[in-house]
């Protein structure tokens, strides 16, 4: 692997790294991985509700991301175009999961950061959540995922999801009222 | 289906957008998995990235039942083949050529020459043409022009005596490449060829 000027790249546009990548400066990648993983990995583990399995469909994501960088026309618009790569891992490996043996997101991160006032109510909370969450039919989760946690626009998801605007809108309402069912009962328990 | 805010979908929203820590190791793994031998190095005067499906390799995983099946399925078509073999006089075999204009047609010995269509693929967009040059025609730049089935996909098949021939591809009349899918090997002008082993065909 090429070694790439540390600290100096860093702030470069995803059009300069994506140039020095397909230039043959493979090591470059490694800011792309770094500056994406952060972003969008609360994505795949919502998606996934593992971060294990998150990892794995992330991982998969840049590598197939690195194999077909010469095909990112618009290499200044990396970010979409790897996020469309990745919510395609992550529903094929949702899919490919099916509903077996789901884990939730139940980390030490999340008991960590959990409410000082009511930390036992505040993870229990969120382990209901996040077990609805993954109750939701892929597509909902999907869509309400990119709606409301990613706040992307119904045009940005079309691109996205490769869904109409239409059925992503019918997707996010019956995410929405399946979500408040689930976490009604709960709550009524 | 408004767009309006409900709070309780916010909160759930909210919820699920506190940060998310991967593995301290995941950037480093990331890394180490482009260099798997499976993915296909970028190089600026390859394009490696640009192959497409058909040429990429194959990695094919088969349980050992499934290669017990497959291994059994196989004797069964050569003792079968065998058997039916004893059966027949003659064994008529066409020797017209395939798709390949300019080709000398292969001429029947008599004596059961097995002859075996085999067809050549190239991958490159934005070429006015290609030809196939090899040691079946002399090397002849202009008697095995390929054509151009889809966009970038460039093939020729040409019927063949089994055994080993050395070829290249000959782009837009000028550049001399190789098959990036098929084994090298040096030739007397230095520059390498792409080889290609043609197999006798199981009789039918």
């Amino acid at each position: 692997m090429t070694q790439t000027r540390g600290l100096s790249i860093q702030n470069d546009s995803d059009a300069a790294i994506v140039a020095r990548v397909l230039a043959g400066d493979s090591g470059a990648y490694a800011v792309i991985v770094a500056r994406y993983r952060a972003q969008y990995a609360r994505y795949a583990v919502r998606m996934l509700g593992s971060r294990e399995d998150a990892e794995e469909a992330m991982q998969d994501a840049f590598v197939r991301a690195y194999r077909s960088l010469a095909k990112c026309d618009e290499p200044e618009r990396f970010a979409p175009w790897f996020f469309r790569i990745l919510a395609n891992r992550c529903r094929t490996a949702g899919t490919r999961r099916g509903r077996r043996e789901r884990t939730f997101v139940n980390d030490e991160l999340a008991l960590l950061s959990a409410s000082e006032e009511h930390p036992a109510e505040r993870a229990a909370w969120r382990e209901e959540l996040d077990r609805a969450l993954q109750r939701l039919d892929t597509d909902q989760r999907e869509a309400f995922l990119l709606k409301h946690v990613e706040e992307l626009g119904y045009d940005d998801m079309a691109v996205i999801t490769g869904v109409g605007v239409s059925a992503l809108k019918m997707r996010v309402k019956r995410a929405c009222e399946r979500l408040r069912v689930l976490l009604q009962e709960v709550q009524g328990d | 289906m408004t767009d309006h805010r409900d709070p309780f979908i916010d909160q759930i929203a909210a919820e699920l957008k506190r940060p998310v820590r991967f593995d301290a190791r995941f950037d480093e793994r990331v890394m180490d998995a482009l260099n798997a031998p499976e993915v296909i190095p970028l190089h600026p005067t390859r394009q490696a990235g640009r192959r497409p499906w058909i040429m990429r390799p194959w990695t094919l995983r088969v349980s050992p039942i499934g290669a017990f099946a497959t291994a059994a399925a196989l004797v069964g078509v050569v003792v079968f083949s065998a058997w039916q073999l004893s059966a027949v006089d003659q064994v008529q075999v066409a020797t017209q050529e395939v798709g390949a204009e300019g080709l000398t047609p292969v001429a029947n010995t008599g004596d059961k020459p097995q002859l075996v269509t085999h067809q050549f693929t190239y991958y490159q967009k934005g070429l006015q043409s290609i030809s196939l040059v090899g040691g079946f025609n002399d090397w002849d730049s202009d008697s095995t022009m390929m054509t151009e089935v889809s966009p970038g996909v460039w093939t020729v098949s040409l019927v063949l005596r089994p055994g080993v021939y050395e070829y290249q591809f000959i782009l837009n009349g000028k550049q001399r490449v190789t098959d990036p899918t098929m084994p090298q090997t040096s030739s007397d002008f230095g520059s390498p060829n792409s080889v290609v082993t043609v197999s006798p065909k199981v009789p039918q």
